[in-house]
């Protein structure tokens, strides 16, 4: 379970990038962030992985605060980031086994390994091939193995799906549904509304820093995410 | 967690190009100049072996002790080819005279035609300049590097501390440097151990194993130099050219900084005024001279028998009571003059050296903000090149003059007896006399020709005698031993700034990567 109480941010110059943003993503529930450059998504990320203090307020993983026990909360999430570039000289295999074993995870054989390679759809001479020859989709699909493996409660991903070519995106929504089946908790920060549309359970819309309107499936299912989202926009900028 | 970082890490590393290129580097430089630099030590070690045997022949083959003028020669240091220090610009050899300062004098380098273009080089200057950069590339992306790749995030992004992930990476940095530093003092080794005049003892190895600590130390300064730009440098390009401008500074800017800044600190006194003092002591001492000379004109005295014409060839000559009565009275009046001044002449010399010293001395304690300067110093002081064991020898020629000074006193009587002022005893001198006047007091050419036949008899057989010359057993040799003790005590002060360095680099690491922006 992810979750954020009144959570603001505001930076040495003045900026703020988050005011009062709360919200709770539960167990088997996909939440999408939406915002333009600059609406406070990554920095939401960067409090949850305590990159960053807040400014008040507090962030939890499963029930840990997040930057007075960072260490103990983030044994419960793994982190899928924009631009998953890893070791180059390293093979999928070497670059899987370090994060999983600084995820904690002892013993691993190469079996079991390449079967979570597998399960996301990495093509079997991927195994042992090294990091500088992948694709960004690869390497994308790598970098939730690498979260995968760690199975944690909650996975945090910033911008995963930027640069996908539309079948690598398709795969990975299809790895993220299979997450989502497994129960765990997921957010995720886009600017790919079509995308969210797809997957997302919950919708998050921010601008400056303020959390603007949270939409279930049911009232985006049918409707159009992104009309939704110019409004709410509109809306903002008017109060 | 750490070893599992400090794996990949060094794992990663030795995949490099740079690192490759780096060890290679080492190992063939080494390769390549540690033959040239044992052949050195073994020529200069033949060449000091050579001397000293032509300097003991000749002392044993000195017939009075008024010649008895020994040199002294400084041995190669067998290390030098770890650092050869000022060892070669210095001189190597000191002539012990009574009456006289030691008279230093340059060695000359023979043989070897690639010498000249190699003599500054040395296993230390591998360090400082290949492994010192190298260190630097390996360290100058650890943390910016990362960040770039994303990979820093990811890893923290988990339960990994930073202080782990800081000791993950030290760890790794020094194990990859080791690889060159091992290999580069394996193979100088097996070189000098395959050269056959160097035969390393107890304190040579203790030596050579306080120099691979030095090296270790050194080399981990330099990484966590880069490691610091990397970790204050938000791109690894940045902390590259940061790292490269440091590396500038402490080799080339902090070294000759330091030797100027010593001489406005301590001025030496100019050549021309050591040169004066060195004249109006001269002068004076011709002047006290001049006043107790003995007049030679008024001495009754025959003339000397010996074929040594050779400089201080007559003082080996067969001499008659007058000329052992005047000898006697000049050198009672004369030597103590010129003892005197010789240690005057020698205070002014050594002044000035001492100055000089002190200037070095003065630049070697500056440089020691660098911590290459600080490194360069320290395998000197262990590898007995540096400008304190040109001191400690200076010293020994000093006191060793003192000894030869007191040996020949105990042995002529204060500088009077006839073995001191000539081939001849007291016995031979009044023989020779009485057979001058013989040869005087002949009535008639025949008698006066064989007494001269007899006088030069005797002398010839007399000179035979002679040719056993004096016994040297209880000589005070002198033999030149640097003291492991004593250079330990000196490399000290620097070992410990290279332990300190690194302790503070690491703390300012620490403080560096705890705030480091992974974002």
């Amino acid at each position: 379970m992810i979750e954020l109480k009144e959570l603001t941010k505001r930076y040495e110059d003045g900026i703020l990038a988050l005011d009062h943003v709360s919200y709770t993503i539960q167990p088997g529930e996909i939440f999408c962030l939406l915002g333009a450059n600059g609406a406070g998504k990554t920095t939401t990320v960067n409090i949850l992985l305590d990159f960053i203090q807040p400014t008040s307020g507090s962030a939890f993983l499963n029930g840990h605060d997040c930057n007075r026990f960072p260490l103990e909360a983030k044994k419960f999430v793994s982190y899928v980031s924009e631009n998953v570039q890893l070791y180059g000289m390293f093979t999928a295999r070497q670059n899987l086994r370090f994060f999983a074993e600084l995820g904690g995870k002892k013993g691993l054989k190469n079996q079991d390994l390449d079967n979570v390679m597998r399960s996301v759809g990495l093509p079997e001479k991927a195994l042992t091939m090294r990091l500088k020859n992948f694709s960004k989709g690869m390497r994308q699909k790598l970098g939730i193995a690498i979260a995968l493996i760690k199975d944690p409660p909650a996975i945090i991903m910033d911008e995963p799906t930027s640069g996908l070519d539309p079948r690598s995106a398709n795969e990975f929504l299809d790895q993220l549904r299979k997450l989502r089946e497994r129960g765990k908790a997921i957010l995720m920060t886009t600017h790919d509304i079509f995308r969210a549309k797809q997957i997302a359970d919950r919708v998050g819309i921010m601008k400056q820093g303020r959390l603007v309107a949270i939409r279930k499936r049911d009232e985006f299912k049918h409707a159009d995410l992104e009309q939704i989202y110019l409004r709410e926009m509109e809306a903002a900028e008017a109060v | 967690m750490v070893w599992k970082i400090a794996a990949k890490e060094f794992l990663l590393n030795l995949m490099t190009f740079k690192f490759a290129v780096g060890a290679v580097a080492c190992a063939v430089l080494t390769v390549v100049f540690m033959p040239i630099l044992a052949a050195d030590y073994r020529q200069r070690l033949e060449t000091y072996s050579s001397e000293m045997t032509r300097n003991e022949t000749e002392l044993r083959q000195t017939k009075a002790y008024r010649n008895l003028r020994p040199t002294v020669y400084r041995p190669p240091a067998m290390l030098s080819a770890f650092s050869g220090g000022i060892e070669k610009q210095l001189v190597g050899a000191a002539r012990i005279e009574l009456d006289t300062v030691p008279e230093l004098s340059l060695t000359e380098r023979q043989g070897n035609p690639y010498l000249p273009v190699f003599s500054v080089f040395d296993e230390s200057l591998i360090f400082k300049i290949v492994i010192s950069v190298l260190a630097l590339l390996v360290a100058y992306d650890v943390i910016s590097g990362e960040k770039e790749q994303g990979t820093l995030k990811l890893m923290l992004s988990g339960a990994t501390a930073r202080h782990q992930v800081l000791m993950g990476k030290l760890l790794a940095g020094i194990a990859t440097l080791s690889v060159p530093v091992v290999i580069t003092f394996v193979i100088a080794l097996v070189i000098l151990l395959h050269s056959p005049t160097v035969a390393l003892g107890g304190a040579e190895w203790a030596r050579i194993g306080l120099m691979f600590l030095a090296s270790l130390m050194f080399t981990l300064v330099m990484y966590q130099l880069g490691f610091l730009f990397s970790c204050l440098a938000k791109r690894s390009a940045v902390s590259m050219v940061l790292g490269l401008f440091a590396w500038i500074i402490f080799a080339v800017v902090v070294p000759n900084a330091c030797v100027h800044l010593a001489t406005q600190i301590q001025p030496l006194e100019s050549q021309e005024q050591k040169e004066g003092l060195i004249a109006s002591l001269q002068n004076a001492l011709a002047d006290e001279l001049k006043a107790v000379r003995v007049d030679w004109a008024s001495v009754e005295r025959y003339e000397k028998s010996g074929d040594d014409d050779s400089f201080g060839g007559w003082h080996e000559k067969l001499i008659d009571q007058g000329w052992l009565d005047a000898e006697r009275k000049s050198n009672a009046s004369e030597i103590p003059i010129k003892v005197r001044y010789a240690d005057r002449l020698w205070d002014v010399e050594h002044r000035h050296l001492e100055a000089c010293f002190r200037q070095r001395q003065i630049a070697n304690r500056l440089s020691r903000i660098s911590p290459i300067s600080t490194y360069e110093n320290v395998m000197a002081v262990l590898a007995g090149t540096d400008l304190t064991s040109f001191q400690h020898f200076i010293s020994g020629v000093r006191a060793h003059r003192n000894q030869v000074l007191d040996y020949v006193r105990l042995k002529t009587d204060n500088f009077s007896s006839a073995s001191f002022l000539a081939g001849c005893t007291e016995e031979d001198a009044a023989e020779f006399t009485r057979l001058f006047r013989r040869e005087e007091q002949a009535q008639n050419e025949a008698d006066k020709a064989k007494a001269k036949q007899a006088r030069e008899t005797w002398a010839q057989n007399k000179r035979a005698q002679a040719a056993a010359s004096l016994s040297l057993q209880d000589f005070p040799w002198f033999r030149y031993h640097p003291s492991l003790v004593a250079d330990l005590q000196k490399a000290m002060p620097d070992l410990l700034v290279l332990v300190v360095t690194n302790v503070v680099l690491f703390g300012m690491c620490f403080a560096a990567f705890v705030r480091y922006d992974v974002r």
